[in-house]
């Protein structure tokens, strides 16, 4: 594990991928400013796991999704998204999200759904 | 000018007077007239019959005197007679025209050469002009006759008609002058009673007339005065007759018209009192009322954007909550003594990425309370579109980047700022821009740009904003109701319908324009002009009618 492991965290907002990366410091975390930053890092990188947002500029989360999980749909996803509804999880999970939360989250929250995923524990 | 037309112009009164003093004179002369006129005949009549009964008397007892033509006894006979009065001579002739006797009364000449009546029993009348003067007198003229037996020898000593056959003969005349004089002098005498009475009836009755006529016309004056100064709004008079007659009950009347008016008056002016609170009061409830219906619009349009705004809220939140319990987590693992420049340094980075993130927290939050401020009170100051519009995008853009709208902004740099109130130019950005965020559900392009239009004569020149979208477009059949009140597009729950007509109010206000363009399936170009200064007329109607601002934005 630790960096065999690659993580690509996709975020609009610096400060999320930063900190993101911060608390996950034994793994190699790579950054995607959008989706389509993403989906051309993604097969290159192959990642063990993608956190992405949803709403983005250009590219959103759906489509980081999308490509990700017709390329190799083991590959779990966390979603994190400023939107708190319902409406949007269910959302994530239909388009094949392996794990969900909410900014603000907390490390533990983080570290929790990071663990469960990179396990197979998927939601 | 007519006689007609003179008689008009006179006052009531004169000609009341006038009419009435003609009218009498008229009939005073005419009944005088037909008086005397009777009088003279009926009194020549009368003389003319008593010289008709004297002179056959006379003729009569002068039968002997005649025919004797004794002048001694004739004399006698006529001289008591002439005395009589109206009897100015007494002539006996006989048949030859010879005088026996004569008597005159003094200064009477007798008329000679007058023709003799020869046939008996025939009364002739003369009517002959006095010699010394205008007058006249009449002259009657009977003959003396005498009757006498035709005795022949046969019949001498005969006895009665057997005597003979009686002859009557004709053996003078007898005439009488009989003078009107006297007649007309009394007929004057009365004429002068008549004309006197006359006189002093017309006196009389003109005093009356013009005292009568002062008592109509002069309470009339009264009236016409009265009515003139009630005509300048005088009121507070009261003519109070106190007669009992049709002019004192014309005058209650009256009185009782001014009482009425006082009241109506009174009453209007108590009606326009309250009419004024009213309209005072109900300005205020609808000045209240549209602005709550701007705030309320803008409430919409913050619940609107309250999704975009949440988002960008939890990402700097997201950065806050997770360094400061990373960096927590980071310092309770490490006893304070072991920790190293290093480990300080990367703490004091976080606690600056914290207060960069708090204070972005802050922008956001502020940029949203001075959006959504209630702003009752509409000041217009220098204001810097492009400023304003940035402010706007800024509340706007995290919803934009979320639909995957690209905005270019192309904001003419250094244009010159217009008079206008920042938070109501912001909000009619903010729903231009929502609506363009509609249009574009599934992404799109969003172009906003400002140009400034140099002035033209009075024309201080414009600031021009447009927004252009690629969105689903406007159909051309509602492109004309888009700016009126409740008319909306979109599902129940997703908008007023009154977005647009308070944006159109607004920008009214400002003297503006707003306008669309749109073709469907293609796009929609929001274009809205803001003169660099209130026109002065939009000013002076707003001074006019205080009303007008929160009417226009009540659109």
């Amino acid at each position: 594990m630790g960096q065999d492991v690659c993580i690509l965290v996709v975020d609009d907002e610096a400060i999320i991928r930063d900190f993101v990366a911060e608390v996950l410091e034994e793994y190699r975390v790579v950054h995607a400013v959008n989706g389509q930053d993403a989906i051309d890092k993604i097969p290159g990188l192959l990642p063990q796991l993608i956190i992405t947002d949803i709403k983005m500029p250009v590219k959103g989360g759906e489509e980081v999704i999308r490509f990700a999980k017709q390329l190799d749909p083991r590959i779990p996803i966390i979603v994190i998204t400023g939107y708190t509804s319902l409406d949007t999880a269910n959302e994530c999970v239909r388009l094949g999200a392996d794990g969900f939360l909410s900014k603000p989250f907390t490390i533990a929250q983080l570290r929790d759904e990071v663990c469960k995923c990179l396990e197979g524990n998927h939601v | 000018m007519s006689f007609l037309g003179r008689f008009n112009n006179l006052s009531l009164r004169v000609k009341f007077v006038i009419t009435i003093s003609l009218l009498i004179v008229a009939s005073g002369a005419l009944v005088s007239t037909y008086l005397i006129s009777k009088h003279m005949d009926t009194a020549e009549k009368g003389l003319i019959k008593k010289g008709s009964a004297l002179i056959k008397v006379l003729a009569v007892n002068c039968e002997y005197g005649a025919f004797i033509e004794n002048e001694i006894i004739l004399d006698e006979l006529i001289s008591a007679t002439a005395k009589t009065e109206d009897i100015t001579y007494i002539v006996v002739q006989n048949i030859e025209g010879k005088i026996l006797a004569d008597e005159a009364k003094p200064g009477i000449e007798i008329p000679r050469d007058l023709p003799l009546v020869t046939k008996e029993d025939s009364l002739a009348i003369r009517t002959i002009a006095e010699a010394d003067g205008d007058g006249y007198f009449y002259e009657l003229c009977y003959p003396v006759v005498t009757t006498r037996t035709l005795v022949s020898r046969e019949t001498l000593g005969a006895i009665g008609k057997s005597r003979g056959p009686v002859v009557t003969e004709v053996i003078g005349n007898v005439r009488l002058g009989i003078s009107v004089s006297a007649t007309i002098a009394e007929t004057i005498t009365n004429i002068r009673g008549a004309v006197i009475i006359i006189l002093l009836v017309i006196s009389a009755t003109l005093l009356l007339t013009v005292g009568f006529v002062n008592l109509v016309v002069k309470p009339i004056e009264r009236l016409v005065d009265a009515t003139g100064k009630i005509a300048k709004g005088d009121l507070s008079l009261e003519i109070g007759m106190g007669r009992r007659d049709e002019i004192g009950m014309l005058a209650n009347a009256f009185d009782s018209m001014v009482q009425s008016l006082k009241s109506s008056r009174k009453e209007i002016e108590e009606y326009n009192r309250t009419l004024e609170e009213k309209i005072i009061d109900r300005t205020r409830e609808l000045e209240d009322a549209q602005a709550q219906l701007i705030q309320s619009e803008k409430m919409a349009a913050v619940g609107q954007l309250s999704a975009g705004v949440a988002h960008e809220l939890n990402n700097p939140l997201g950065g806050i909550l997770g360094y400061a319990q990373y960096t927590l987590e980071k310092m309770s693992r490490k006893p304070f003594a072991e920790v190293t420049e290093l480990d300080f340094e990367a703490y004091r980075k976080h606690l600056r990425d914290i207060e960069a993130q708090s204070r972005r927290c802050k922008t956001i939050v502020q940029n949203l309370l001075k959006f959504s401020r209630s702003s009752a009170k509409i000041d217009f100051c220098d204001v810097d579109v492009n400023a304003t519009l940035l402010e706007t995008i800024s509340l706007i853009e995290h919803q934009m980047v979320m639909q995957k709208i690209v905005l270019t902004p192309d904001l003419q740099p250094n244009i010159p700022k217009i008079s206008g109130n920042s938070g109501l130019l912001q909000q009619v950005f903010t729903n231009v821009i929502i609506n363009a965020l509609h249009a574009m559900n599934e992404g799109g392009h969003l172009l906003i740009t400002t140009r400034h239009s140099p002035g033209l004569g009075e024309f201080s020149g414009a600031v021009e904003i447009s927004f252009t979208d690629d969105g689903c477009g406007i159909p051309a059949e509602i492109q004309k109701n888009i700016f009126e009140p409740f008319f909306t597009t979109k599902a129940i729950g997703k908008g007023t319908g009154l977005g647009l007509s308070v944006s159109y109010g607004i920008i009214k206000e400002h003297g503006g324009e707003i306008k669309v363009e749109s073709i469907e399936g293609c796009g929609t170009t929001f274009m809205i002009i803001l003169p660099l200064e209130k026109p002065a007329s939009e000013a002076d109607t707003e001074n006019k009618a205080g009303e007008r601002t929160m009417g226009e934005l009540s659109r």
